[in-house]
């Protein structure tokens, strides 16, 4: 069963990595104040955004290709020589859906968001998939447990054509700035009374690469696949999103249309953040969300099943 | 150079998802703190991977998470206080799943890549 860590807990290993780096640096024969401020700049430095930005950029064509792999995959068993298959794989799988909760802490500088420590991050898992996805849908229905979760934020994002550019774009929730409360440099982040409107917030990356950190920066438009969103705010570098690669900008999360398509549904990897409701604990979350997403995975299966 | 970090040289970038099966394989070999298991994943790979150490740790995390590998706070060897990880039985089943799907990755990028990278 996972328990949750202290946060002292974490810093004491950071510390106790850095000592043991130390001390090999010096064996090595390194003086020891210079090894110790080494062992720290290797632990830190990558971290950088802009390293981590650089780095992420270019392995991002082959997480693409991974995903479209799978993608192809998951297609392919829907044919009906497959169907068997499926039908077995799935059934096994059902048994064995595990859900995970994940203190966000540990994800997140600590000085990147307000208060990190009361955040979990959701995830699941069956056991022939190695990555399971939520879509906006389920994010909608995590929301409605409020009995179980105080807030809950989701965040999925895209690669979209912004003048020519690739810029790497968050679709979130508009409770997202006010959860997290990351720091602004400039303006405001998003909030309740965007919905529905073109309007976006920059983070320093984008905000230094597109528009070569323009003071007057807010209500100038970005084009985002050939829309136009009035920027209202740029954040400070500590803050980037809750992604594996570094965002450049935020905008509303797509609205899901009760009829839409499954397909389009299961392609959306939607991240998704929730603070626990005052009396609920992560057990109670957990068999409540084992149970949803059990419930999903019946469903998901009957539309392959009549294709068949 | 003596002070140039591993980010000076021109080794690979670690992909997404890697980090988690280098992790886990570097634990067959039993229990191990997170510098060493850094170090282990640099060393073995002939310092051809890079590992970035402030991301090695929410990797461990999520390792533990899901429940494949397990911690412990023990003494390194030079007599430091150090949390150990290691594998767990459900880690152990991962790691061969895994193991099978990156060399099949690895054995289909050659292939797409051209006849020179899958004769070398």
């Amino acid at each position: 069963m996972f328990a949750r860590r202290t946060d002292k807990d974490f810093r004491t290993e950071v510390q106790s990595h850095l000592d043991l780096e130390a001390d090999r640096l010096v064996a090595e024969g390194m003086p020891p104040d210079e090894a110790r401020a080494e062992a720290r700049r290797r632990f830190g430095n990558v971290t950088t955004v802009e390293e981590r930005y650089y780095e992420t950029r270019r392995v991002m064509w082959l997480d693409h290709l991974w995903r479209d792999v799978r993608y192809a995959a998951r297609n392919l068993r829907r044919t009906p020589a497959f169907v068997v298959t499926t039908t077995l794989t799935l059934g096994i799988a059902i048994g064995l859906l595990t859900i995970a909760f994940a203190v966000v802490a540990g994800f997140l500088r600590p000085y990147a968001v307000r208060d990190p420590g009361g955040l979990y991050q959701i995830s699941w898992r069956a056991r022939d998939d190695g990555s399971g996805v939520f879509t906006w849908a389920d994010y909608d229905e995590f929301r409605r447990r409020s009995d179980l979760f105080s807030d809950v934020i989701g965040e999925d994002s895209h690669l979209v054509s912004s003048s020519t550019q690739p810029v790497l774009t968050s679709f979130v929730s508009l409770n997202y700035s006010d959860v997290l409360g990351p720091a602004m440099r400039l303006g405001r982040g998003l909030a309740q009374i965007d919905t529905g409107r073109d309007v976006g917030v920059l983070t320093d990356q984008a905000w230094e690469r597109l528009f070569h950190r323009d003071a007057a920066i807010l209500d100038r438009e970005i084009e985002l696949n050939g829309r136009m969103f009035r920027i209202v705010g740029v954040l400070t570098p500590e803050f980037s999103g809750l992604g594996g690669q570094p965002s450049d900008v935020f905008v509303e999360r797509p609205v899901v249309e009760p009829s839409g398509g499954a397909t389009q549904n299961a392609r959306a990897a939607t991240i998704v953040i929730a603070k626990l409701a005052p009396g609920a604990s992560v057990p109670q979350a957990e068999g409540a969300l084992a149970g949803y997403m059990r419930a999903r995975f019946d469903r998901d299966q009957a539309p392959a099943a009549s294709v068949a | 150079m003596k002070t140039r970090g591993p980010s000076g040289g021109d080794q690979i970038a670690l992909l997404q998802g890697t980090l988690d099966v280098l992790i886990l394989r570097t634990l067959v070999f039993g229990p191990q703190h997170g510098q060493g298991i850094a170090r282990a994943i640099e060393t073995t790979s002939g310092r051809e991977l890079l590992v970035d150490h402030g991301a090695l740790y929410p990797a461990l995390q999520r390792l533990e998470a899901l429940d494949w590998i397990k911690a412990k706070w023990g003494v390194s060897a030079n007599n430091r206080r150090a949390r150990f990880y290691s594998l767990t039985r459900a880690g152990r089943n991962q790691l061969v799943r895994q193991t099978s799907r990156w060399n099949r990755l690895a054995a289909a990028m050659a292939r797409v890549l051209g006849s020179d990278s899958a004769q070398g």
